[in-house]
């Protein structure tokens, strides 16, 4: 199931706020929460109930085995045994199949490529774990004393599939203790709308509008096209993970839990470092402050990590080769601005910045795009306008002119429009009310839209939940 | 001021979840919709509950799909939808809405390249390069012929006064030796239809073949396809018509290359891709020798332009385009030819094709069209259809009359499907003409319904599409006493080698 379905929006989220609301006491709400987790994650796949039930219980033990065990041996024991139960399924789910076809190539072996079954969101729950038994590892947090709350945690169905990486540090007493306001209830839903809008309205039809062009085969598509298409569809990522985690940090507020951001209008950024810092977050943090600083590298320390990180970066995203490629390809940019420096950087003209970033951002989400090596040799080749489909399409001007609205309203929504208005009418508590309502009732309209939209609409997984 | 703005909150915050709510009340009590008339399917079914459905977890999805495709109203709240959508996304310059943007042109090798057509050895014979993945014939159907039963090809004139089943074989081998099955990555120059899953006469509905997408264009109210092709394939294509000839040096062999609606009704904006379609097709003819007949009907048709030649929902022309350039055939094969005025005229009303059903034009759900189509007097036409991949008759293929030819029961979306059923088969129809030629057609769906219009014209058609036939061409010329070969596509098909290559297939295969 996911959030932009008829389904969840008309049978699912009412039925799990209307019982979750007249449950009196948190014990029972916290049961109502992780019922409907459960079913939200197991939904048409029974065996991932068994496996989060189970692999939620091993955590639960390990992070009471690593408390017990703080500066003693078994400690640090039970934690290795906790990082390798954890990373080892991610890697046996998610890479067996990816390692398996580079040793046959790399090798000439005929070794059959296992067709794994993966569990949905397995790479953010993983790493929200990891990140819980270090954290108890390392004094950060306490471990959880009451199971059915750990197993709410693990299976929190606004985050469970698709993130944020919320960690058990940042919503632990709120599993413990939670009230929810009127303005808690308010900025949920006003999230929730704006999140379906943004996926329902704008990524799904800019999917279309590049799937138009990638969709027939890269190699047919002119240069001009192509940095068109390209575009299109890395506001699509865009839209389709940022309306995603708007959601997510919607519901969680519905239901009285504080999410950490996890997008802050990241093509706002003016170098690609900049860019990491605003573009999912949660992800990012994790990397920071679990990788970065891993002592294996020596004196290389610093920018070994670096890579390593963005390494890790890419193949999380998935187990193909381009999206290795693409968390290096950030990595070297990193390395360079690192190199330059803040100071030497502060000295580039921001017209500059601006397009230096862009262009680098949306040749990355090229790479992000093709997991087909040669479909990705096609696309280097349209962008530096040597596309064997000249440099022009026939059809890009009236193309283009057929969803210039939905092209500019993507654009224009990359830009922080509401916290700027609202910045500018704050301390004239008439203009903010105002401001409010027009806002409300812009959020409702999308809600209408969205609903008639996804009306029969061919059903478009979130992208990140491959992932 | 504070207490105020928390009124607007909670007042929101009712309306929105207050209206999630009735929505849902309204989505689960409403009458939910069985069928949709506008995608012309049923819909979801509501799931049975089993053990092992529950267990297995498909209860539950197909309990969400149930739920999701038959919301109640649905068919209002598409029709909104696609209005806004269509609304907030853009606007068309002078009427037209492009629908894809990439012309097959695009994905030709470059021209420079001059890959020519060779004969290969039968022993060691090659699918088409770039064959990928996709097999272009359907999976073959069960027939209700036994698998040992020979096929029912007869070399002997029909016998017009009996039923069909008095066709008298001549062979109790199959005509063709099965060779591997060609695949094929071609544009949808079928009615996106492959073979039906039931029979005609029970309503089936063929299932949709999925083909990479022309770029195509909606002015107006009207579908078009952009063109673009290839010099290249456009030898090759003549290579391997012309080794047909060379092979078979006493068959007549003619070559017709059909114009796109697009050549005739593209806005002035977009007037660059006719003339590339006229060059083009120009270009084609020059590269015939006279081996070969070329059957121009670029003027044929522009003299009929005024006349409803080219369907607008649909990227095929209509019967009565074909009508006119199988006159234009009949004229340069020497043969006679029944008049128009002899037939038989009837029509299906709220007809929307391919345009809709494929590309994705759904704006043309609303201005459907008239399906117009003519039942020839000849009443002594035999028609049977043979599976083209192994050649076994398809009894399970039964048209609305004796003559075998006419399927009129098909629902109104496959009506472009009336004459000579579909693309996956191979159609043999004895006509009892009594001109002492026959007839072979190579073709692509443009094809279909050429033979209703020449059952006064060759004693015999036989009817193959490269997409599917998988036997051997010179086998069947020779057993079933064809005279004549008629190459006939549209000009899509002759000019790029997604389908020339098919062509080559089938022309190289007995080498």
């Amino acid at each position: 199931m996911n959030f932009s379905d008829l389904f969840f929006l008309y049978a699912f989220l009412p039925l799990c706020l209307i019982i979750y609301f007249i449950s009196p006491k948190i014990k029972y709400k916290n049961t109502v929460l992780v019922v409907f987790s459960l079913i939200f994650y197991s939904w048409g796949d029974v065996k991932a109930l068994i496996l989060i039930v189970l692999y939620s219980l091993v955590n639960f033990a390990l992070g009471r085995a690593i408390e017990k065990g703080r500066g003693k041996k078994s400690g640090k024991l039970f934690l290795l045994l906790g990082l390798f139960i954890d990373l080892g399924m991610l890697i046996v789910f998610k890479y067996t199949g990816f390692f398996t076809e580079n040793i046959n190539g790399l090798f000439r072996t005929s070794l059959k490529v296992p067709s794994m079954w993966v569990p949905l969101g397995l790479s953010f729950f993983t790493f929200r774990t990891v990140s819980y038994l270090l954290d108890i590892y390392w004094e950060k947090t306490d471990s959880e004393k009451y199971y059915p709350d750990f197993l709410l945690f693990i299976s929190l169905f606004p985050c469970t599939v698709a993130g944020p990486i919320v960690r058990f540090s940042s919503i632990g007493a709120e599993l413990k203790d939670r009230t929810v306001n009127v303005d808690d209830m308010y900025q949920g839903f006003m999230r929730l709308m704006v999140g379906l809008g943004k996926k329902v309205i704008l990524a799904d039809n800019l999917l279309a509008v590049s799937d138009a062009y990638f969709g027939v085969g890269v190699g047919a598509v002119s240069s001009l096209d192509t940095w068109y298409a390209v575009i299109v569809y890395s506001l699509y990522v865009y839209f389709d993970f940022s309306g995603y985690s708007d959601m997510a940090i919607g519901l969680a507020r519905i239901f009285g839990f504080h999410f950490e951001e996890n997008f802050n209008y990241p093509f706002m950024c003016t170098s690609i470092a900049e860019f990491w810092q605003r573009w999912h977050i949660s992800l990012g943090t994790f990397f920071r402050d679990y990788l970065l600083y891993v002592p294996i590298f020596g004196k290389m320390r610093r920018y070994g990590g670096l890579f390593l990180v963005w390494f890790c970066t890419g193949m999380w995203h998935g187990a193909s080769w381009n999206y290795i490629f693409w968390g290096l390809y950030f990595g070297l940019f990193i390395f360079i601005e690192t190199l330059l420096g803040k100071k030497r950087l502060k000295k580039i003209p921001l017209a500059v910045k601006h397009i230096y970033t862009k262009i680098l951002l949306v040749i990355g989400f090229g790479i992000f795009r093709f997991t087909n090596l040669n479909d990705l040799g096609s696309f280097f080749r349209n962008i530096f306008f040597f596309s064997k489909a000249g440099f022009a399409g026939q059809t890009l001007p009236t193309f283009f002119m057929n969803n210039i609205f939905l092209f500019i309203a993507g654009i224009v929504c990359c830009f922080p429009i509401i916290p700027w208005i609202k910045a500018k009418v704050a301390g004239r508590p008439k203009l903010e009310t105002a401001l409010g309502v027009v806002y409300s009732i812009f959020a409702i309209a999308l809600l209408v839209l969205s609903t008639i939209l996804l009306v029969n609409a061919t059903d478009h997984p979130f992208l990140y939940r491959q992932y | 001021m504070k207490n105020y703005k928390n009124f607007l909150k909670f007042f929101f915050i009712v309306l929105v979840f207050g209206g999630m709510l009735v929505t849902s009340v309204f989505f689960i009590v409403a009458k939910r919709p069985t069928t949709s008339e506008s995608e012309k399917r049923e819909l979801a079914p509501k799931p049975k509950m089993s053990f092992t459905s529950l267990l297995s977890g498909k209860y539950f999805t197909d309990l969400q799909y149930y739920y999701n495709d038959t919301i109640p109203n649905r068919e209002a709240f598409k029709t909104t939808g696609a209005s806004v959508l269509s609304r907030l996304k853009g606007v068309s310059i002078d009427g037209i809405v492009i629908y894809n943007p990439v012309l097959v042109k695009a994905t030709e090798e470059p021209d420079d390249e001059d890959e020519t057509f060779v004969p290969r050895a039968r022993t060691t014979p090659v699918p088409p390069e770039g064959s990928g993945d996709v097999p272009a014939t359907s999976t073959p159907l069960p027939t209700d012929e036994p698998e040992t039963e020979p096929p029912v090809i007869t070399d002997e004139p029909v016998n017009t006064e009996v039923n069909d089943n008095t066709a008298v074989p001549d062979t109790s081998e199959p005509v063709g030796t099965p060779v591997p099955t060609a695949t094929a990555t071609t544009r949808p120059t079928a009615t996106p239809t492959a073979a039906p899953a039931k029979t005609p006469d029970s309503g089936g509905e063929p299932a949709i073949v999925e083909y990479p997408k022309d770029g195509a264009i909606l002015y107006g109210d009207m579908g078009m396809e952009l063109y673009g092709g290839s010099k290249n394939a456009m030898k090759r294509y003549v290579a391997a018509l012309e080794y047909i000839k060379d092979r078979c040096p006493d068959l007549n062999v003619y070559s017709m290359t059909v114009p796109l609606s697009s050549m005739f009704y593209l806005p002035a904006s977009y007037k660059s891709n006719a003339t590339e379609q006229l060059n083009d097709l120009n270009y084609l003819e020059g590269l015939f020798s006279s081996k070969v007949t070329v059957v121009n009907v670029y003027n044929t048709m522009k003299s009929h332009v005024n006349e409803k030649i080219y369907l607008r929902t649909d990227h095929h022309w209509t019967y009565l385009g074909a009508y006119y350039c199988m006159k234009e055939f009949a004229s340069k094969a020497g043969v006679p030819f029944i008049d128009l005025s002899e037939y038989t005229v009837k029509s299906k009303e709220g007809y929307v094709g391919s345009f809709y059903s494929y590309f994705g034009m759904k704006a043309l759900i609303d201005k459907p069209e008239t399906f117009t189509y003519y039942i020839s007097p000849n009443k002594n036409v035999r028609v049977k259809y043979y599976d083209a991949s192994n050649f076994s008759l398809r009894s399970d293929i039964k048209g609305t009359d004796s003559t075998n030819a006419y399927f009129e029961n098909l629902k109104v979306s496959y009506s472009y499907s009336i004459a000579m059923y579909m693309d996956d088969v191979i159609s043999i129809a004895d006509t009892g003409a009594g001109t002492g030629r026959r007839l072979l057609i190579i073709k692509d769906s443009f094809g279909n319904p050429t033979p209703s219009f020449l059952f006064g014209s060759f004693d015999r058609i036989v009817m193959i599409d490269p997409r599917y036939y998988t036997m051997d061409v010179y086998d069947l010329i020779s057993s079933q006493g064809i005279t004549d070969v008629l190459g006939l596509a549209n000009i899509f098909d002759h000019t790029t080698t997604g389908f020339v290559k098919l062509y080559e297939y089938v022309a190289q295969n007995r080498e």
